[in-house]
């Protein structure tokens, strides 16, 4: 376990499009199923494009933190299927950790400034 | 009705400005040319109702390219697929109220389709080269500079896009 969790650090930080792709996988979707539930998580901030996706499930795919999980029928078209693999899940975990020290660390700052901001 | 009014366009296009090409043919659709058909510098256009779109052009080297899952992701994107050429793939969408529609919607994967991009560019200015440099002195084969002009002509072809990946990173 500690093996997987220090190969996973080294993909660490992700981009934004690369995070919410690989937190979509969560349950196994076709990639305008990734598009649509990004969008959903983010309250429609996070816009996956298509170039951007096609990009970022390559690289994941080559990287093996996903992996194909065979086919299901959109309108009527066959569309691949994405899996988190074990390597992805420890990517996760790793990334929110890593995040939420980041969250830690600067909120003190934060708190700081929003205090004085109230005093002047 | 009649069969459709068509025509072909000569245009010359750089690399570095695909977004120029982009906003281009959305003119043309404002004009009521629709583009059906890119085909180097020629382009062809069919005539329609004008409308509002948005034009986008993506590159994808050749290789191991999965290009039925790709076109899949922009059919269901919402983006119409109307040709390709020398790699550049030409897609086309409605334009909404609210910003344009991007098939690109970070930097980093602008960054890589510039980066995939300036690596065939690389092997064209070798070939380019290569020919002109080693027939330097060499009188019985003078004809390098002929290689030269010709890759040229193949390299115009392929858009480098170099600056637009420097602008997107910063």
């Amino acid at each position: 376990m500690s093996e997987i969790k220090d190969r996973a650090q080294r993909f660490l930080p992700l981009t934004e499009a690369t995070y919410y792709v690989l937190i979509s996988l969560v349950e196994p979707r076709h990639g305008y199923g990734i598009m649509q539930n990004a969008a959903a998580l983010s309250g429609n901030r996070v816009k996956l494009g298509p170039g951007t996706l096609y990009g970022a499930l390559t690289n994941l795919l080559k990287q093996g933190l996903i992996e194909r999980a065979g086919e299901q029928d959109l309108e009527g078209e066959r569309r691949k299927i994405y899996a988190l693999t074990s390597l992805g899940m420890a990517v996760i975990v790793a990334e929110c950790e890593r995040l939420e020290a980041l969250v830690r660390s600067g909120r003190e700052a934060a708190e700081k400034i929003l205090a004085a901001h109230k005093e002047s | 009705m009649n069969a459709k009014a068509r025509k072909t366009v000569f245009r010359v296009h750089w690399a570095w400005n695909n977004e120029k090409e982009e906003s281009w043919l959305a003119r043309m659709a404002r004009d009521g040319w629709h583009l059906t058909a890119p085909r180097g510098f020629f382009y062809r256009f069919e005539k329609g109702e004008p409308a509002d779109v948005v034009y986008r052009m993506d590159y994808q080297s050749p290789g191991k390219f999965e290009r039925k899952d790709y076109l899949g992701l922009f059919k269901d994107a919402g983006w119409e697929h109307i040709g390709e050429f020398s790699n550049w793939y030409y897609f086309r969408t409605k334009a909404g109220d609210g910003p344009a529609p991007e098939i690109h919607t970070d930097p980093e994967s602008k960054i890589a389709m510039y980066r995939r991009l300036l690596g065939l560019l690389a092997i064209i200015t070798v070939a380019v080269w290569a020919p002109l440099v080693t027939s330097i002195g060499d009188h019985r084969h003078p004809h390098g500079l002929w290689y030269t002009i010709r890759g040229i002509q193949v390299g115009l072809r392929h858009r480098s896009g170099v600056n637009h990946a420097a602008r997107d990173s910063q």
